[in-house]
């Protein structure tokens, strides 16, 4: 079990609902993971409005047994945007949740720092739980609790690229400088693997879409993932060995043979 | 009057209420005001204000509901 914006919880995967082949598919993916938070947006309802009836009444189920939505601000690009984002979906989810996102560059998806602290800032006031979106920047992360998050969301890699963790020394870095901040890997996660890295480095948690949504069979990938995040939890609890240089048998030396000795 | 609802100039007969404006299923697109969220010239209006709110020449209105997101 951990914690995470008051709530006690014992999954560490929260999963995002975009880009399943269908909404059958998400529903089954989520349950395979075990997750109890997951990430929803806002837009405009799309002509028909079918699949968004549909979503509504999942997301109303979802929200029993412990878990919870965590509505994103996807695609703003500016403070401004952001909190009327998080306002807006504060309104229709009924939660002060908000997973912030301000776009500073459209090719890799990297976060704007300074909008992203000054939107922190306003919605802390506001009475939001923030859970922002941002890079492995130590400076920016310890703006961003100075500002009053409570939570630290920092990428692996880009939104989408799956190229897993690019900078295991800055997030290493920020789980030593903040060790009783939730810290949750958002983003470039692509395999299992990847995600069991973040575990072993101390991370809390890990937030991921693409890699379950995309893959062959996402179901069997959601498990997959559910296995590694405590795979490699349980692997920072049990405290790995340490890494040398020298080779070092592991069966013992005393007791051998003579014909090792005979040159 | 015109406004532009989502993007889209519309052309409205007479003054309306907000309340009023929701009911166009056409503007809607049948999206009921449960599973919906709305903004008045980049304000959120809450729902408890929909009644009284008088829609004016040039407003801007989004009205957005739940989709998925990662």
């Amino acid at each position: 079990m951990w914690h995470i914006a008051g709530k006690t919880l014992d999954s560490r995967f929260l999963i995002g609902t975009a880009m399943y082949d269908s909404p059958e598919i998400m529903q089954q993916s989520i349950d395979a993971s075990g997750s109890q938070i997951i990430t929803v947006s806002l837009r405009r309802q799309s002509a028909g409005g079918s699949d968004n009836q549909v979503f509504w009444e999942f997301l109303q189920s979802f929200q029993q047994n412990n878990r919870y939505l965590l509505p994103n601000t996807a695609g703003c690009h500016n403070a401004k945007e952001a909190i009327l984002t998080a306002q807006m979906a504060r309104e229709l989810f009924k939660t002060n949740w908000v997973k912030l996102e301000v776009i500073g560059d459209d090719y890799t998806l990297q976060p704007d720092p300074f909008q992203l602290v000054e939107a922190a800032k306003e919605l802390i006031q506001q009475g939001f739980e923030v859970f922002p979106y941002c890079t492995d920047d130590l400076i920016l992360c310890e703006k961003l609790l100075e500002v009053g998050c409570n939570i630290l969301m920092p990428w692996g890699a880009p939104i989408g690229t799956g190229k897993g963790l690019m900078n295991p020394y800055a997030l290493t870095l920020l789980r030593e400088r903040f060790p009783n901040v939730p810290l949750i890997v958002d983003a470039g996660i692509g395999k299992p693997s990847h995600a069991a890295h973040a575990m072993e480095l101390g991370f809390d948690g890990v937030l991921l879409n693409t890699a379950v949504a995309k893959a062959q069979d996402s179901i069997k990938m959601s498990k997959a993932f559910k296995h590694g995040i405590e795979a490699g939890r349980l692997a920072y609890e049990a405290g790995c060995m340490q890494e040398q240089q020298k080779a070092q048998a592991s069966t013992a030396v005393v007791g051998q043979p003579f014909w090792h000795l005979e040159e | 009057m015109k406004i532009v609802f989502n993007g889209q100039t519309v052309e409205l007969p007479n003054t309306h209420t907000l309340s009023a404006l929701l009911t166009d299923s056409n503007l809607t697109k049948g999206l009921s005001i449960e599973q919906a969220v709305v903004a008045v010239n980049q304000t959120l209006v809450h729902k408890s204000d929909y009644e009284t709110l008088i829609i004016h020449e040039g407003d801007q209105i989004e009205m957005l509901t739940a989709v998925v997101g990662g």
